[in-house]
């Protein structure tokens, strides 16, 4: 935060103290090892996963269903 | 004229085959047995969605490969209610496709145009229906239904007046006025120019009696960003540059879009980004739109030092801050 690489803004302890820093860090760690209630984490990155998951198999299933309905028995 | 259109030609149709299911027994059976099973799947399901909510502990997490940690009461509910009623789907299409009658059915299609009887009929009936209603003979009748319906428009109208004043003013009104210091937010501390190095970002608002209680309402429209450059990469007219300070600009953070706080600045290449609906703002050039909804540049804030060298804002903003509304008075 003090440094501000590359594409991050400067925040320097000025303007954000130290114990301000310290918080932000804290609060951070607090919610990162929060348990996951809800369904499946899948790596909890967000939507590229859930997505990935939702479009290849969540779909490739649907469209397998699909296939399988209009096909003769046999 | 006969309703009914010419069939196509029959010869393109496949020949209908019997399925295994119907000339041979044993597979009839092993079919039958299929369904079974799959309704029994279903039924796993339902117990296993059972089992999960009364007895499985909601602190319990397992380790599942590629998943990860999973909750093992919403684990078993979920598979639960989704096996029981997958397989019903399942054992029903199964059913259908391997036992069920499939011989084929011919589907007749008549035309859409009613018989010219029938419109005959329905013009008669609505001219009769209008011809009784005999408004012109009954005349209490019309004043009366007249009245009424008159009568029935005044509640909502009355009923809309009172929706509320109107804001007036306030729309316009921030807490920024001539010699507002700049205080950190969080902190509520005064900034000194030298404070800021090259590339800082500070959020700030005004210095009001009562720092402790503001409700929210109140500091909604305040924030603004501190930014510092270097002055020779502003490219302003001089009436924007004289609103700077030694490189340091000031813009409100509520979007010009729909209000949220514009709280990304880049430092590489000098953009601000609203992280609702990405509209993009270039701090060289007092904050233009270059990208996304956005149809106005951020309101740029007037700032010098008083004589201690804190920042205080020389004048409040010279438009409204936030989103668009029909009175806005911008440029």
């Amino acid at each position: 935060m003090v440094t501000g690489p590359q594409s991050m803004p400067v925040f320097s302890d000025k303007t954000i103290t130290p114990e301000e820093k310290l918080s932000v860090i804290k609060w951070i760690k607090a919610a990162e090892a929060e348990p996951n209630l809800g369904g499946a984490t899948m790596g909890r990155i967000g939507p590229v996963s859930e997505g990935l998951l939702a479009w290849v198999l969540g779909l490739g299933l649907l469209i397998g269903i699909a296939v399988w309905l209009t096909t003769r028995a046999r | 004229m006969s309703n009914e259109l010419t069939p196509t030609d029959d010869s393109v149709v496949p020949q209908h085959a019997p399925r295994a299911t119907d000339i041979n027994p044993a597979s009839e059976k092993r079919a039958e047995q299929q369904v079974a099973i799959l309704f029994g799947l279903s039924g796993v399901g339902s117990v296993l969605l059972i089992y999960s909510y009364i007895f499985v502990a909601d602190n319990v997490f397992i380790f599942i490969p590629i998943m990860g940690n999973q909750n093992a009461q919403q684990l078993g509910i979920g598979i639960g209610m989704a096996m029981s009623l997958f397989f019903i789907g399942i054992a029903a299409i199964h059913w259908a496709k391997t036992l069920m009658p499939d011989k084929e059915i011919v589907n007749h299609r008549h035309e859409f145009r009613s018989s010219d009887e029938d419109r005959e009929e329905l013009v008669k009936t609505v001219k009769e229906g209008v011809a009784g209603v005999q408004l012109g003979r009954r005349k209490l009748i019309k004043r009366s239904l007249g009245a009424a319906v008159g009568l029935f428009a005044l509640p909502p109208v009355l009923l809309l007046r009172d929706l509320g004043p109107l804001p007036g003013k306030k729309l316009e009104m921030t807490n920024w006025k001539a010699g507002t210091r700049l205080l950190t937010d969080p902190g509520n501390r005064p900034i000194l120019a030298s404070d800021l190095e090259v590339g800082s970002v500070v959020q700030v608002l005004p210095a009001v009696a009562d720092m402790e209680h503001r409700p929210l309402s109140d500091i909604a429209k305040d924030p603004v960003l501190l930014i510092r450059l270097r002055p020779e990469e502003f490219q302003l007219d001089p009436e924007r540059l004289a609103m700077t300070h030694e490189g340091i600009i000031a813009f409100s953070k509520i979007c010009s879009h729909m209000g949220c706080a514009v709280a990304l600045y880049e430092q590489t290449t000098k953009h601000l980004l609203c992280p609702c609906h990405q509209s993009t703002f270039d701090v060289t050039r007092a904050a233009k739109v270059i990208f996304g909804p956005a149809a106005r540049p951020l309101p740029q804030l007037d700032i010098t030092v008083d004589a201690e060298g804190y920042l205080v804002a020389r004048a409040p903003f010279n438009e409204s801050v936030g989103p668009s509304y029909w009175e806005r008075n911008s440029q």
